[in-house]
């Protein structure tokens, strides 16, 4: 499994960030000193986090019906959505990112 | 056990949460006869409610909501419908595009906010700040700064607030929400004209586009929608805003916590929405066939799904859930709802409160609570301290 590099440069924190690496749609999400990958499609109705997302406390929430995953695990905090979306390992390489995509 | 015969409208608005506790224990789904509604009022239900429009659908016959915005809404409706009338506001309200336009706006009308606030050495933090920062952060928003002024919004909200939860019928409501809705149509009204023939990106430019036919067609469309966030846009922010501060300024040792790490202020602005919903309550229909908790209901009931109760709720809160602790471990809660309705302004809310919340307490290491004036909260479905007064010096 690959990792891709990406940039990381002024990224708002609130915003899920999106990027497209090996093909797949991600999203980005700062949290505590940390990053998140998350693939960019809520797994209720398909919205992409990186039009109607947020991170709120931690937690990335869709504004299509509100439901909430976790940033580290993208299990389901709150329905609607019944399953997780998908995450990815992230490591910082310099002043840059890579991203474990499969 | 509880009688709900002996509940009133009033004891609901002084404190509604003993209430709420003894019908989560007692009777969950339960009639309640001066509001003339089902209260839905566990966790659980509500959320089931919440994502199930089918059995709970937006619609309700006899709405005071409808009735108070002169229409029905994107609150009022659902599926296609509701989209439509929401889809013009995702310009303004989605959370990328909000991070990108108002924080600026809200961090400079804090600043003077708080200048003043500074010069006169006290303040109520209800009328001298939140609600000020609130609705003209949101007039800025929707793009009628310039038509309106602060007291003239608040004025706008207080009324449209009273028609919407009239749902014992009260006339002088009624009267009080109505002349409202005319003002505020005769003032907002000729920007959808001028928008119509000079589009730009704003708001009111996507919401009359949004629609086809002559003007007061497409007006008569967008305005219940737009008196909604108007009135939603000040209620979560200005009064979860005086919750919070009241709470943080009640509890020196969370104050001082939030004030060594600001990494702290959005759990106490989650936990302030979370301990007192500003908005309450959720009204809904209930089709025949529809069966909650054991319930059947009756024909033409109407129910409302209690946000601020199933925030309250032990079973997902644990024993301390009525104590505003900004440590709890972390949980979504219902205050923006959850499913098709989910609050379009959510994240503008909480980009304001968050801003709001940081910029006082880091413009005052003095700030207290005035001691000659205790803080009291009024309200069931628009709940939030009556005042927060304040010394600062």
């Amino acid at each position: 499994m690959p990792w891709y590099p990406t940039a990381i440069a002024a990224l708002s924190p609130a915003v899920p960030h999106p990027v497209t690496l090996g093909g797949r749609s991600l999203v980005l999400v700062a949290w505590e000193d940390a990053w998140y990958a998350l693939e960019d499609r809520c797994s209720h109705a398909g919205c992409a986090f990186s039009e109607d997302g947020a991170v709120e406390d931690g937690r990335l929430v869709c504004d299509c019906h509100g439901s909430e995953f976790d940033l580290r695990s993208g299990a389901v905090r709150r329905p609607p959505a019944r399953a997780s979306v998908e995450t990815f390992e992230v490591r910082s390489i310099g002043s840059g990112l890579e991203v474990l995509v499969p | 056990m509880i009688d709900l015969d002996a509940v009133t409208v009033d004891e609901l608005e002084r404190d509604p949460y003993p209430v709420y506790a003894a019908l989560r224990e007692h009777a969950p789904v339960a009639y309640m006869p001066c509001l003339d509604v089902w209260m839905v009022t566990r966790w659980a239900d509500v959320e089931a409610a919440c994502i199930d429009p089918v059995a709970f659908p937006a619609h309700v016959e006899h709405s005071p909501t409808d009735r108070a915005l002169g229409g029905v809404s994107m609150m009022t409706t659902d599926g296609e419908p509701a989209k439509q009338r929401r889809r013009p506001f995702d310009p303004t309200l989605r959370p990328r595009n909000v991070e990108a336009l108002m924080p600026g706006v809200v961090e400079r009308l804090c600043a003077g906010r708080l200048d003043a606030i500074a010069a006169a050495g006290r303040a109520d933090l209800v009328a001298d700040y939140f609600e000020p920062v609130s609705v003209v952060s949101l007039a800025h928003a929707m793009g009628i700064a310039d038509l309106v002024d602060a007291p003239t919004l608040v004025r706008w909200f207080a009324g449209l607030a009273a028609g919407v939860s009239n749902y014992e019928d009260d006339p002088a409501k009624t009267a009080h929400c109505d002349a409202v809705g005319r003002e505020l149509e005769a003032t907002v009204g000729p920007r959808f004209a001028e928008r119509l023939a000079a589009p730009t990106d704003d708001l009111i430019s996507h919401l009359v586009a949004a629609t086809a036919g002559p003007l007061e067609d497409r007006v008569a469309f967008a305005m219940p929608s737009f008196k909604l966030v108007l009135l939603g846009g000040l209620q979560e922010p200005a009064h979860g805003g005086a919750t919070i501060a009241a709470c943080l300024l009640a509890d020196p040792d969370q104050c001082a916590a939030v004030r060594r790490d600001p990494d702290l202020v959005p759990a106490a602005v989650e936990e302030g929405l979370r301990w007192t919903a500003p908005i309450g309550n959720l009204l809904r229909g209930v089709p025949p066939g529809t069966v909650l908790g054991g319930v059947s209901f009756p024909v033409d009931a109407r129910a409302i799904l209690v946000v601020s109760s199933a925030n309250r709720d032990r079973e997902v809160w644990g024993p301390t859930a009525d104590l505003f602790d900004i440590r709890r471990p972390r949980h979504a809660h219902l205050s923006f709802a959850t499913g098709p309705h989910y609050c379009i302004g959510h994240h503008f809310a909480r980009v304001q409160l968050r801003i709001a919340i940081a910029a006082l307490l880091e413009r005052f290491p003095r700030l207290r609570l005035d001691p000659a004036h205790e803080v009291v909260f009024r309200g069931h479905e628009y709940r939030s301290p009556t005042a927060v007064r304040v010394l600062v010096d």
